[in-house]
């Protein structure tokens, strides 16, 4: 799996370290605080039920099927890694910066007697990975935090196998405007007006005691990240055409005949890339949908050539 | 001649291939799609039976739907126009999608099959038989009945919900029917919705949860919601029911009569849902058989063929057997609406004229009707998965087979072609000891994560399914569809209610033994199913043990396996502790290596 050889370490872990700063600085961002965490009754029947629940991981998983490589590129606590792996013959790699995160995700997997997941700590603008090794490329949430995306998406494309797939989230430069204006109003007021302005934060103050972690670092993670940038999907399709990737489906769909059915997303299917001007369309549309409320996160998928 | 059978955008699609007569393939869309139920046109299902049966689309003669849409308009309309202005929400809601795709079937059907293979077919090429006359066929051509009476009893097809037919010389007679909106498989329907489960897919949930209960509401069923007669037809009072004007089957008068609220799918099951199950249940039994005794009584023919969604009620079924009204039973084991595209294209090929009164022919019938997969596919598919397997031949399978389910080992058997019709048997089943004490239990539990009181049915051996059950020596039921009693049971009785009742089983096949010490028997001979009967051989000249837990290769919620793919996917989602694909055995402990 590796360039180079490496052993575990006496934590289950193959540690490669940091070397870049920003990626440091990221690091040191999310290390106080691994989310999300693991409580001590969670089981892999409670990482099904929650995996099971969403509809981007679950079709995914149906869409990975058996017997695949998949690398998950800031896998955190390795929630989804794991999701993947249970009840699976793949082997997926859960690749992160944070040290801690990872830890959390390993001690999970051996209390349930999970093997299929190895634990990798590096930077993902590092060539630590055989070329074309890997089935499936789980991206999303992590570009946008780091020194230079489109570097970034070029190092991770390398370790994907011809006809792999690779899954690419971003934050979106009109879906994410909400967002970004809620960020202005925090640095003015301070994060107590968030829990008035920010449609997940008003839920979760429902039960304040209960989600402290998940308040604390949605906050965090949305509002006050060291390094974030945004991204459109004309801008993805450009990566994808110099990196010889195939567009094969996004979210939010552009195909024009499936634009009603982003929750009923089936990965088995290729869908058509739209027009510019449709693209577009379905970008500033997710302000108002949920797309828009969570964090304005879109994904778009590719089949490397 | 080739004759396609379809039945679709209902529920439970699907297609059949009639060869000059002769059942040729038939499988339902949803072991494709892996949607349950899929009421799609089945273009996968006929994708399969052309590639199958080296056949293109051109090849075939007649594509005959099972059932006609414009009567069913009319019908529709004839409802709402006597309950108006009462169900308008309904109808806005339902006219639309008619006018759109219903009612022009012909051109839907045509266009269907140009976007799939590219092919106009010629629009003379589409008939449409009717809905029960398509149930009555698949009774009564793969019966071994030259004469029968075939009662069909159904939710609604056009117009009618329950129709006899008088069969003789590949003729069919309509003799007697009873209109919509009177039906007994909406009334159990009805009742399923009441329960808190799926209406079309959960009413064999109401017949295993009845031997829970006691029939506390039947005097109140049979005195306010319907009326029977002595012959056993029936009216219902509508005044309770909503499913002829309204999006829900019952209605608040319904709901205030039983005394008790409508309970939702995620509430707890409570003595009084028993109760109620037990009583709709009793109610339907007694409208089966007086309608059953009449007919004998009337028509003194000894053969009898059902089909319909009710026919599958195979404690129903049991109790016509026992009580001996006929001397011969055959019920369709696709007795639901997939079966109605293998009737409908019997229904054609038979009753053109040039078939009618000749004597009918004996058709051999097999459930076997669907995908096979040989060794080198399956050895294929398992490479693809990187799963790791060993290849036994057939003795030695038999063997280690036998030996793990004896050992409480759960396992996915996956053989030969795949069953047509609701039934795993034996070439998509899982398998398990009928001797364990807990098996029940566990099988519901950590393999089909499914509600802890259903109960799982036998397979056994031709020859010892009289030693075991209440069955005449030589009797067979090889589609699992009647119930009979358990022998050698101690019939403790006790003051257990409810799920409480489970504790009582006292047989040495408790996990194939239902509350009320009953089974669901499939009998299995070698003509019937030659692998699967080697299987139970071997197991029970090692073990004494001649019959298995035999239960459909699938979880809650979605269809009976199909392919390799699926199997091994159902394999590694479950405990199942092993999965046999032909002759290549998985162990769950080896693939995560």
């Amino acid at each position: 799996m590796f360039r180079s050889k490496i052993e575990k370490n006496n934590e289950g872990i193959y540690d490669f370290g940091l070397n870049n700063e920003v990626t440091k600085k990221v690091n040191n961002f999310y290390e106080p605080l691994p989310f999300p965490n693991y409580s001590k009754d969670d089981d892999k029947r409670k990482i099904l039920d929650i995996g099971n629940k969403n509809y981007l991981s679950q079709n995914f998983k149906k869409f990975i099927g058996y017997g695949k490589t998949v690398l998950e590129v800031g896998s955190g606590t390795s929630q989804l890694s794991i999701y993947l792996a249970v009840n699976t013959n793949n082997k997926i790699c859960a690749f992160d910066g944070t040290y801690n995160s990872l830890k959390q995700g390993k001690l999970f997997c051996e209390k349930e007697n999970i093997k299929n997941v190895d634990f990798v700590r590096g930077d993902l603008f590092e060539n630590l990975f055989e070329n074309n090794y890997f089935d499936y490329i789980w991206c999303s949430g992590v570009l946008h935090h780091t020194k230079n995306p489109k570097k970034g998406f070029e190092n991770i494309i390398r370790f994907l196998k011809v006809n792999g797939y690779v899954l690419v989230g971003l934050y979106n430069r009109y879906g994410r405007i909400l967002t970004v204006l809620r960020q202005l109003v925090c640095k003015l007021f301070g994060e107590k007006i968030l829990f008035f302005l920010d449609p997940y934060l008003r839920l979760l103050k429902k039960n304040k005691e209960k989600n402290k972690d998940k308040i604390n670092s949605w906050i965090n993670d949305q509002y006050l990240h060291p390094v974030e940038s945004l991204h459109t999907i004309d801008e993805v399709l450009k990566w994808f055409k110099e990196n010889n990737i195939e567009y094969y489906t996004s979210i939010p769909s552009c195909d024009f005949e499936k634009i009603s059915k982003d929750d009923e997303k089936n990965f088995n299917l290729q869908d058509s890339k739209g027009d510019f001007f449709l693209r577009l369309f379905r970008q500033i549309q997710m302000i108002f949908t949920r797309l828009g409320k969570e964090g304005g996160l879109f994904i778009v998928i590719g089949k490397k050539l | 001649m080739n004759i396609i059978g379809i039945s679709a955008f209902y529920h439970d699609s699907a297609a059949s291939l009639v060869v000059d007569g002769e059942i040729i393939s038939a499988v339902q869309e949803e072991r494709f799609t892996r949607v349950k139920n899929d009421k799609n046109f089945p273009t996968n299902s006929i994708k399969y039976i052309l590639e199958e049966n080296n056949l293109n689309i051109e090849d075939i003669d007649a594509f005959v739907f099972y059932e006609k849409p414009l009567l069913k308009f009319e019908r529709l309309i004839e409802t709402y126009l006597a309950f108006s202005p009462m169900g308008l929400k309904s109808f806005i809601k339902a006219i639309p999608l008619w006018i759109k795709e219903k009612l022009y079937q012909k051109e839907g059907i045509i266009n269907e099959i140009k976007k799939t293979f590219h092919k106009k077919i010629d629009g003379k090429k589409i008939f449409f038989s009717e809905h029960h006359l398509s149930h009555a066929a698949s009774a009564y051509y793969p019966s071994s009945f030259n004469e029968a009476i075939v009662l069909t009893l159904d939710g609604v097809g056009e117009f009618s919900s329950t129709v006899v037919y008088h069969a003789k010389d590949n003729r069919i007679d309509k003799v007697k029917e009873l209109h919509f909106p009177h039906s007994l498989g909406l009334l159990y329907s009805a009742f399923t919705y009441f329960l808190g489960f799926q209406v079309n897919e959960g009413e064999y949930k109401v017949m295993g949860l009845a031997p829970y209960g006691n029939p506390k509401f039947k005097d109140l069923i049979l005195k306010h919601l319907i009326d029977v007669k002595e012959d056993g037809s029936y009216q219902l009072n509508m005044k309770y029911f909503n499913y002829s004007i309204g999006l829900t089957m019952t209605n608040k008068k319904f709901q205030d009569l039983i005394g008790f609220e409508k309970r939702e799918p995620k509430d707890k099951l409570l003595q009084n849902h028993m109760d109620l199950a037990a009583s709709i249940q009793s109610v339907a039994e007694d409208i089966i058989l007086k309608i059953t005794r009449n007919l004998k009584q009337e028509y003194k023919i000894n053969n009898l063929c059902l089909a319909g969604g009710v026919a599958l009620n195979c404690v129903a079924n049991g109790k016509i057997l026992k009580e001996k009204i006929f001397e011969n039973i055959w019920i369709q084991p696709a007795a639901g609406d997939a079966g109605g595209s293998l009737g409908a294209a019997l229904a054609f090929y038979y009753l053109s004229e040039n078939k009618i009164k000749e004597k009918k022919p004996i058709i051999s019938f097999t459930p076997y009707l669907g995908p096979k997969f040989t060794n080198e596919k399956v050895k294929i598919e398992l490479d693809n998965l990187k799963a790791n397997y060993k290849y036994y031949e057939d003795e030695e399978l038999f063997e280690f087979v036998s030996k793990k389910i004896m050992e409480n080992k759960a396992l996915g058997w996956f053989q030969g072609r795949m069953e047509f019709g609701p039934r795993a048997l034996g070439a998509r089943s899982i398998l398990a000891n009928a001797k364990s004490l807990d098996m029940q239990r566990d099988l519901n539990l950590k393999v089909k994560f499914r509600e802890s009181f259903r109960p799982f049915a036998p397979a056994i051996m031709q020859e010892f399914s009289h030693s075991y059950f209440d069955f005449d020596e030589n009797f067979e039921s090889p589609y699992m569809l009647l119930v009979t009693k358990v022998k050698n049971n101690k019939n403790k009785t006790s003051d257990f209610v409810g799920f409480e009742k489970l504790k009582n089983i006292d047989t040495n096949i408790p996990a194939v033994t239902h509350v009320d010490y009953t089974a669901r028997v499939q009998t299995v001979s070698k003509e019937s199913n030659e692998r699967f009967y080697s299987l139970l051989k071997k197991m029970n000249s090692e073990f004494d043990t001649p019959l298995v837990v035999n239960t459909s290769f699938n979880v809650n919620g979605e269809p009976i396996v199909c392919s390799v793919k699926d199997a091994f996917s159902c394999f590694m989602n479950t405990n199942l502790d092993f999965l046999v694909c032909e002759n290549y055995i998985l162990n769950k402990k080896d693939q995560f290596q």
